[in-house]
């Protein structure tokens, strides 16, 4: 191998690690690999720079340790051009496949949220009160034995401030109409609430189905 | 042949690079071209009080489908909004649209870009793909939450008038959790008799909406950020208290009880969400309901943190 074929060994290699070579390259690249020695260590460090620069274009490791070391084992000239003419083309690549990423969430983010609208509604994983689906009622004492506890006073400022203490309660036998009417109760008003902070009678739309 | 391949191997990462930055300037000047999501809402927002129009809705949850007929136009009494019920139980209500305090257009803009600011702390605005709906050219703007206390939205603006033609509120996991959707709507020019509004506002001084209107035993001391109390009313037996961040409304329903008559509960429906429980003050045992247009979990924290403000004439 001669020093005048040498940078042509260095690029064709490189274009093999990368693997933009054509046959006919490839056979050439071959047949000179054979007659150099130090063909296999150079596959070997242009694999690992190669690699390097894939993972940092994906995964932000930290190639300049690599790089550095490889640079100082190498002789300037060539292997030096192509290190340094490498990095602004992965740095187009980091940036190109940051795009993608870009372009590609924002397809997929459109798929996950306009499909369900443009198909059937989507039903929300929420218990469903509406006017049908039924109540959950947790348990807890049975009246009148109550038992209290504290679930308040922390970040509170106001000195006059008392303590609310939250009462856990069980009514085992309780008129569910009435029950049904204080919670639509409760929906229509926040419903006329939620229209007046708007400013939109919008909300108005949520009011019970059942008749006022 | 040699030539020809170094030549090849030195300028191909300039030719990459340039072939691949073609695509890169497309998609950005397309990024550049959408609206911004920010403008895009506040147009939306004024449309809603400069614009008469009137249309069929419908609004989804839970699957379950209900219509409306919706308008908003000057009457007689004033700037007045509709909803008449198309489905279900004949009703329909109005609501006067105030805008008490702004003398023009501009200040009624700057205080919508005031409030969009504020929005902003809470929400993130991004424009999204254009559309049909009911009939009309629309442009989505998504508005997704900071934080997982509340809910986003998403809205389709009418490019031409800014009126919102769907709203539909989505929950962390981006499942629909309702939506509102105009099916067909009519508009009229956008008008607003600014003196008109001044006068009723002098013959209903007192129906002024977004102010508190006395003082309270009662208060919160942790709400999401963003919310602030938009209103208060406070009677012998009942207070309720009404935050809003300008997009989700939540209510607190405070009611003396003589017995506790049903167990605590808890529901929602749609993006409403409701939590009943029972709280003991002084001896004395209260009802309190949290209603809003927020996560279960976010209406049990603002409920741990209701507080009660001692003095010798509260309760």
């Amino acid at each position: 191998m001669t020093e005048k074929s040498q940078p042509d060994l260095h690029e064709q290699l490189s274009a093999l690690v990368d693997g933009e070579t054509t046959d006919w390259e490839l056979r050439k690249v071959l047949q000179q690999a054979t007659a150099d020695p130090l063909f296999n260590q150079r596959w070997h460090a242009y694999q690992r720079i190669s690699s390097a620069l894939r993972h940092d274009a994906t995964g932000g490791v930290d190639i300049s340790q690599a790089v550095s070391a490889l640079l100082a084992g190498e002789k300037a000239g060539v292997a030096g051009w192509l290190i340094t003419a490498r990095k602004p083309l992965a740095q187009t690549a980091i940036a190109a496949s940051v795009a993608t990423f870009a372009v590609v969430g924002v397809q997929q983010y459109q798929l996950a949220t306009l499909a369900p609208v443009e198909a059937d509604f989507e039903v929300a994983a929420t218990p469903n009160y509406g006017m049908t689906a039924p109540l959950q009622l947790p348990e807890g004492f049975s009246l009148p034995n109550i038992t209290t506890q504290n679930v308040s006073s922390t970040n509170f400022t106001t000195p006059a401030a008392t303590p609310v203490q939250m009462l856990s309660v069980q009514v085992p036998v309780f008129d569910r109409d009435e029950l049904k009417a204080h919670l639509e109760s409760s929906l229509n008003n926040h419903s006329f609430n939620a229209a007046e902070a708007s400013q939109l009678i919008i909300p108005r739309a949520r009011t019970s189905q059942s008749p006022e | 042949m040699v030539i020809n391949s170094v030549w090849r191997r030195k300028f191909s990462p300039i030719l990459a690079f340039l072939l691949g930055a073609e695509p890169l300037l497309v998609w950005a000047q397309a990024v550049d071209h959408r609206p911004d999501p920010r403008q895009l809402f506040e147009k939306m927002r004024l449309a809603s009080f400069l614009y008469s129009y009137e249309g069929a809705m419908t609004y989804e949850h839970d699957g379950q489908l209900s219509s409306f007929h919706m308008s908003s136009g000057e009457t007689d009494g004033g700037w007045v909004q509709g909803i008449r019920f198309l489905s279900g139980p004949e009703r329909q209500f109005a609501q006067p649209i105030n805008l008490c305090g702004f003398d023009n257009v501009g200040q009624l803009r700057s205080r919508i870009t005031e409030d969009t600011d504020d929005l902003a702390l809470s929400y993130n605005f991004q424009s999204r793909s254009e559309f049909r709906i009911a009939g009309r050219q629309a442009q989505e703007v998504l508005v997704t939450p900071a934080d997982g206390s509340r809910y986003g939205y998403n809205f389709a603006v009418d490019m031409e008038t800014g009126l919102m033609l769907h709203a539909v509120t989505l929950d962390p996991q981006r499942n629909i959790l309702e939506r509102f959707q105009f099916i067909s709507i009519e508009s009229g020019p956008a008008t607003r008799n600014f003196q008109s509004v001044q006068a009723q506002c002098v013959e209903a001084s007192d129906a002024v909406s977004g102010v508190e209107t006395g003082e309270v035993p009662w208060e919160l001391a942790w709400v999401p950020s963003g919310f602030k109390r938009v209103k208060i009313e406070h009677e012998s037996m009942r207070t309720q208290l009404v935050y809003s961040d300008g997009l989700a409304t939540f209510s607190v329903f405070i009611e003396l009880l003589d017995e506790v008559r049903f167990p605590p509960a808890t529901t929602s429906f749609g993006a409403t969400s409701l939590m009943l429980n029972y709280y003991l003050v002084r001896g004395d045992t209260f009802a309190v309901t949290v209603v809003g247009e927020l996560p279960l979990t976010t209406l049990q924290s603002i409920a741990a943190q209701l507080h009660y403000l001692e003095s010798d004439d509260a309760g």
